[in-house]
């Protein structure tokens, strides 16, 4: 056994328990994860095993076989990790937006006592007031005569 | 048209400087102004809260596409039957929403684009380097939205109440704008394009898009086909 060998296994072995014990996701996740675990800490300790899987698929070299599909492994993982980032984003824009929308509102609340006319410019308009006029009126946005 | 009944929406990040400017004019016009600060560093905020307007302030940035949406948010809430987008930075002429209003009155448009690429005049006010780069930003988007306009990034736009309800922009950044076109296709929104003017400033110039930017915005948007 080489020296690198025992490290690699260490390596993977860590990894693997840190997935199972921090991640907290789907079982078959971590199925999946387990397994492929298992299976790199075997071809790190058998690698006569890669090559001859690698010679049997037409690929030279046992480690190239490895490289190969890790690369496309790693790729879909970034895809999935990007995915994700893009949908928490979405989320948070969402939350972020409620929370903006509300506390205008609670503002346009506080302000409506204490409110002017809204053509007012040293008052706060009181948006309430002044979009009063859009809801009542709304059947008639746009008379005929349009000039502001 | 009572002027209220207008409701401009004007997302500001950063325009401190030129947003008392900005919406001066609009306030004065009686206009229904909605502004909403993503999330400014600078005095925006202080600012703000001595106007006339209505003043939504993202806890976040979040970027220019989700600030419009929060404030067409605002506008359906409160019934609003029309809604500008208005540029912060001042490089639109309020007189100019009018014009791109005339079209959902008389009943003709759903939703109105300005285009500074319909006059000749406009046109040549465009700076060369800019010109090019909005060209490719009109293929892009045509390609990918299916609706071919002269000028898709233009910030400028009037949205009928059918509209509002129809546009629902997921795109926080600026891929909105190929966005809103995609959504107007898929609503079936009658959509018309209106000449207007951009005002060029050595302001708007340092703080408009930089080429770079324009890389991910197709990057956002081909992401976006992808469903990603």
């Amino acid at each position: 056994m080489s020296a690198i060998q025992p490290l690699l296994i260490a390596l993977l072995g860590g990894l693997a328990v840190l997935y199972w014990t921090r991640l907290r996701s789907r079982s078959l996740d971590r199925f999946v994860v387990l397994v492929i675990a298992a299976a790199a800490i075997v071809l790190v300790s058998v690698p006569e095993l890669s090559t001859s899987i690698a010679r049997r698929m037409g690929v030279g070299r046992g480690t190239d076989l490895v490289l190969y599909l890790s690369v496309i492994g790693i790729g879909f993982l970034l895809v999935l990790l990007f995915t994700r980032v893009r949908q928490n984003q979405r989320q948070m824009v969402i939350i972020a937006r409620h929370v903006a929308l509300r506390e205008a509102a609670d503002r346009r609340n506080a302000d409506s006592h204490t409110t002017a006319l809204p053509g007012a410019t040293t008052a706060r308009m009181s948006a309430s007031d002044a979009l009063g006029d859009a809801r009542t009126s709304s059947g008639s946005v746009c008379p005929p005569e349009r000039s502001p | 048209m009572n002027s209220r009944d207008v409701f401009v929406v004007v997302p500001a990040y950063n325009e401190g400087e030129v947003l008392r400017d900005t919406l001066g004019p609009l306030i004065a016009q009686g206009y229904s102004v909605v502004v909403v600060d993503d999330c400014s560093t600078d005095h925006t905020q202080e600012l703000l809260a001595g106007l006339p307007v209505v003043a939504i302030r993202h806890p976040v940035n979040l970027g220019q596409g989700a600030a419009l949406q929060t404030g067409m948010e605002f506008c359906k809430s409160v019934g609003a039957q029309l809604a500008i987008h208005f540029d912060a930075d001042g490089q639109h002429d309020y007189r100019q929403i009018a014009d791109l209003v005339a079209p959902i009155c008389d009943g003709r448009a759903d939703i109105v684009f300005g285009s500074r690429f319909l006059r000749s005049a406009d046109r040549n006010e465009v700076p060369r380097v800019k010109r090019v780069a909005l060209k490719i930003g009109i293929v892009v988007s045509g390609v990918l939205s299916g609706v071919w306009l002269s000028d898709t990034h233009n910030g400028f736009r009037a949205l009928s109440r059918k509209a509002l309800e129809a546009i629902d922009l997921r795109e926080a950044g600026f891929a909105h704008a190929t966005e809103i076109l995609e959504q107007t296709r898929c609503a079936r929104l009658r959509y018309l394009e209106v000449a207007t003017t951009i005002r060029y400033t050595d302001y708007s110039r340092a703080k408009g898009q930089r080429l770079s930017n324009g890389i991910n915005i197709v990057l956002d948007l081909i992401l976006r086909k992808l469903s990603i």
